[in-house]
């Protein structure tokens, strides 16, 4: 049975299934004194049978993907894509392999993400993701509130890897998302496959909050087990002088340095998981420094790199990290280019993505007259705790640094370290004060 | 003065397509067949007229979501390279339009590999290649002809059009559906992308 949509969700829209141990939590998340405001609400909208296929799914997920990535599950999803999913079918009929499967890019999806949908997704449990990538054009991923639910699964594994299983269950707060931007959408929710455990989004920009102060205050005493957020988020929640420890960060949207990442670990004595995912395939990779790059987590999602002639290139070689498939049924997609660059290799059989780098790759001219890829700045600038950094070069060879404006104090030894590889050349600085992702790397010589 | 084609020879053709011709076209990076130098190819045999503005449009940039007419236009070259054609003078123009508007609109309406496989679209692929080129199937008047290309095709037609109503308002749905006040506020995951 499904619920038929309404103009305006109520409460037992958003928990179709929650219990007074659910409601007492919501309420505890909502009504504490150090609450902040929240601007929306939202909820897991899972039915008691969707519940069920959840928990049936995460004890079916078993391991992450080992070894070749190659399976018969790739053509079954051809066909079937060119059978039920109108953008597809409109191609004709479906190739036999892989590789002759025309890959798409997000212009395809934003031109029109209907076309994507199958045929046989019902529309009155549809919900959607915004993105807006790096290009600032808003587009709607439309997802379920079933696929939603998946992501767990996921953030399990990544978890597990790091020798975490998460216990948090009933009157606990299981999940704490950080955004630091204004406008954030801010809620209170309950997981139900975590015994109604909470979830709660907070904005830590200081004008939700009555007192700055209260930030610490009100995150010391819901006590996530875990905290999800970004750079920038993290990089405040590092000022605030909060005291509790969750078990483990979990950093996503946006590259997280190695200096951030280890100042993090030092503070709250935990992992601080880096995640490589997208709203169109959710969580793809996790990093790992033993392994030495974002491993593969999800074992029916394809990955292949593609080089400039939009053809697989061979193991170990530098390429557009292009998907095929994915846990979304209501977006299955086919060699879908996510404009994120990295080399895909192998660790002990286990498939990665080394050298992860958002964007197409970028060169650098040095003073020398030398050039180097962006990946020699990502390098250079790996150690320094910065939140959110962009380089720029001008035709007249000089360059633009911009960094987040929280980080200013390590505007010198940026410097230093762009010297170092970059050779003297004039640098001016530039503060990011903007919340949206940024385009890192960009040259007016590079073209 | 009107050329008269027997039809059977043509459908015969038609299923007897070589595989090069059934062959993927080549879009990007993607496929082996150079359709445009086959399209050259073909028109300088029919001593038809053509330049490289006309040529560019079965070019390897023409996007992937143009396989499907891209490989009508191969189809519909191997039917148009029967020696009942070249012996003939043919409109320069109305042999181009076939190849750019004509088969794009078949190619709307189905699967390339359907005008070879299926008895019915072979014959409708026929007959509209000779009601284009001012042609009549050997024996038939030109109401005749017509007509039964009006009852093949329109069938099809019918039920394509059904179709892809249905196609538009399953796509109307599903953008109303994302659009809803509900869809946007469900954005209860652990993570933001």
């Amino acid at each position: 049975m499904t619920t038929a949509p309404t103009a305006t969700p109520s409460d037992a829209d958003r928990f179709p299934t929650l219990s007074a141990a659910g409601r007492n939590i919501l309420d505890h998340m909502r009504e504490h004194p150090n609450a902040p405001t929240f601007r929306n609400q939202s909820g897991n909208r899972l039915l008691a049978e969707d519940i069920t296929r959840l928990k049936d799914y995460d004890q079916a997920l078993g391991s992450p993907p080992k070894g070749s990535l190659g399976s018969t599950w790739i053509a079954d999803l051809i066909a079937q894509c060119y059978e039920i999913v109108p953008f597809y079918r409109a191609l004709g009929p479906a190739p036999d392999r892989l590789s002759d499967v025309p890959p798409i890019s997000r212009a395809d999806l934003a031109a029109d993400i209907a076309a994507f949908v199958p045929d046989t997704v019902p529309t009155d449990r549809l919900i959607n993701f915004q993105t807006t990538g790096t290009t600032g054009h808003r587009m709607l991923v439309p997802s379920h509130p079933e696929v939603a639910g998946r992501y767990l699964s996921f953030h399990k594994m990544a978890l597990k890897r790091f020798g975490i299983v998460p216990t948090y269950g009933a009157g606990q707060v299981g999940v704490m998302l950080l955004g630091h931007q204004q406008p954030c959408f801010t809620y209170v929710s309950v997981t139900p496959t975590m015994g109604e455990s909470g979830l709660v989004k907070l904005n830590l920009h200081p004008a939700e909050w009555r007192d700055e102060a209260d930030r610490a205050a009100y995150i010391d005493a819901m006590q996530p087990e875990f905290i999800a957020g970004d750079p920038l988020s993290f990089d405040v929640l590092l000022d605030i002088d909060c005291q509790w420890k969750p078990r483990a960060l979990l950093s996503v949207s946006m590259m997280l340095s190695d200096g951030l990442r280890h100042r993090l670990e030092d503070w709250f004595a935990c992992p601080v998981l880096d995640l490589y995912s997208m709203n169109e395939v959710g969580p793809i990779g996790v990093f790992d420094e033993r392994a030495g790059g974002h491993v593969l987590l999800q074992d029916k999602l394809w990955v292949e790199t593609l080089g400039d002639d939009l053809t697989a290139l061979p193991t170990g070689t530098r390429g557009e990290i292009t998907v095929t498939g994915g846990f979304n049924f209501c977006l299955p997609l086919l060699r879908y280019r996510t404009g994120d660059y990295g080399v895909l290799c192998t660790n002990s059989g286990e498939p990665m993505i080394a050298d992860l780098v958002g964007r197409a790759p970028v060169r650098f001219q040095s003073a020398a007259g030398q050039w180097h890829n962006n990946i020699d700045v990502s390098h250079a600038l790996k150690n320094l705790p910065i939140a959110q950094y962009a380089l720029h070069q001008n035709a007249d060879g000089t360059l633009d640094f911009a960094l987040s404006n929280r980080s200013g104090q390590l505007a010198d030894k940026a410097i230093l370290a762009l010297h170092a590889l970059l050779g003297d050349l004039p640098i001016q600085v530039q503060y990011i004060t903007s919340d949206i992702k940024v385009l890192q790397y960009t040259s007016d010589l590079d073209l | 003065m009107t050329h008269e084609i027997p039809l059977e020879p043509l459908l015969r053709r038609l299923t007897e397509t070589p595989p090069e011709f059934l062959a993927e076209p080549k879009l990007g990076p993607v496929g082996d067949v150079h359709v445009a130098a086959l399209v050259h190819d073909v028109l300088f045999g029919l001593n038809v007229s053509t330049d490289a503005t006309y040529l560019a449009t079965f070019g390897t940039d023409v996007g992937a979501t143009r396989r499907n007419s891209q490989k009508l236009v191969m189809i519909t070259a191997w039917v148009l390279s029967a020696p009942c054609f070249t012996a003939l003078t043919l409109d320069d123009t109305s042999v181009r339009d076939l190849f750019v508007n004509v088969v794009s609109a078949m190619a709307a309406q189905g699967r390339a590999d359907k005008y070879v496989y299926f008895p019915e679209r072979r014959e409708e692929l026929v007959r509209s290649v000779l009601a284009q080129l001012g042609c009549l199937p050997e024996g038939e008047s030109a109401a005749q002809a017509e007509d039964r290309l009006t009852r093949i095709s329109g069938t099809e037609r019918m039920r394509l059009i059904s179709a892809s109503r249905a196609a538009e308002a399953r796509a109307k749905e599903v953008r109303e559906a994302l659009a809803r006040k509900a869809a946007q506020e469900s954005a209860d995951k652990w993570t933001r992308e």
